[in-house]
């Protein structure tokens, strides 16, 4: 099954609408959602751009946990210890030689540096394709930014 | 017990006196930086439980976590030579990650947290009426302190997050 980049936009819309593209219902793909964008909604909430109530968000959220992450249609990559330690270094031969620029960089949003720590194929424990990490690169440049 | 929730410019001073003063060797953190007597108190009596393994002692009572989410770790590498300012390398800050001393918790950014975040305000009115923005990363540690239990202390150095209602109690 092929692994794909769940767009920002996909999960707002899914908190809109309940709404999900057809390839992940159809079993073509599986969606990797950086823990950035979901936590993005509130945001996107707190500023209006979502236009349900609060007691939705919540009840959306959870929607979203037994739904498409329960069932296996969206998978939420997080930043724990683990993934911190491998992600946010560059690592040569098990030695740390530096920070790993990408997401180390004050240029960019912190939202963004999750992102890019999330989705990094670092060793075997990342199970997704280098697919989800290029498609989220061209999501920024497409963005403009 | 009461964990204790720290922000990252917290984060930075507890690493830069955990590797320069020896913190390791002598279990005591002093009042400097952004570290108060209040959080410096709570901090070492954290430390001494732990160091003298009281965890064997059923009548001395766990004293909590020092806890700091994932993302303050991002934040100081995001600007690692000024905040570090040489009191810490790169590869004692990954040993840091890799493997925290046994008192301290590094709090993973996940869905947890979500819940928490929705309910902060998007703003805070300040005492002089003037309205501020709740940055998302402030936003991020005070969810992560909220998702902790009622009893988890925040330690955060931007004291005008004590207008936000849910903080104030909690601040340390």
């Amino acid at each position: 099954m092929r692994t794909r980049f769940f767009l920002p936009l996909e999960v707002i819309n899914f908190f809109k609408q309940r709404e999900l593209r057809n390839d992940l219902l159809n079993y073509d793909a599986m969606a990797v959602c950086s823990i950035a964008d979901l936590l993005d909604v509130c945001e996107a909430y707190k500023k209006g751009k979502l236009d349900i109530s609060r007691e939705d968000l919540h009840k959306n959220f959870e929607a979203f946990n037994t739904g498409p992450v329960k069932e296996g249609f969206v998978f939420i990559a997080d930043l724990d210890q683990d993934k911190l330690s491998s992600a946010l270094f560059d690592i040569d031969n098990e030695v740390v030689v530096d920070l790993w620029g990408e997401a180390a960089d004050r240029n960019i949003s912190p939202r963004r540096s999750i992102r890019y720590l999330t989705l990094r194929i670092t060793d075997d424990s990342v199970w997704w394709s280098d697919e989800v990490y290029r498609e989220m690169l061209e999501y920024h440049i497409a963005q403009g930014k | 017990m009461a964990d204790i929730v720290i922000d990252t410019n917290i984060l930075a001073d507890l690493l830069a006196q955990y590797y320069e003063d020896n913190v390791r060797d002598e279990g005591r953190f002093e009042d400097k930086g952004s570290l108060n007597k209040d959080l410096v108190r709570a901090l070492n009596t954290i430390l001494k439980w732990h160091l003298q393994a009281n965890i064997e002692d059923e009548s001395s009572s766990f004293p909590g976590l020092v806890v700091a989410s994932s993302l303050a770790f991002v934040e100081i590498a995001r600007q690692f030579d000024e905040i570090a300012n040489r009191c810490f390398t790169v590869e004692q800050f990954a040993a840091f990650i890799d493997q925290p001393p046994e008192w301290f918790f590094i709090s993973p950014v996940d869905s947890a947290i979500f819940p928490h975040l929705c309910n902060l305000p998007r703003e805070i009115e300040l005492p002089n009426g003037s309205i501020r923005s709740i940055e998302w990363a402030d936003a991020i540690h005070i969810a992560t302190a909220m998702s902790r239990g009622e009893g988890c202390l925040l330690a955060i150095t931007d004291w005008t997050m004590k207008e936000v209602d849910v903080v104030r109690e909690r601040i340390i």
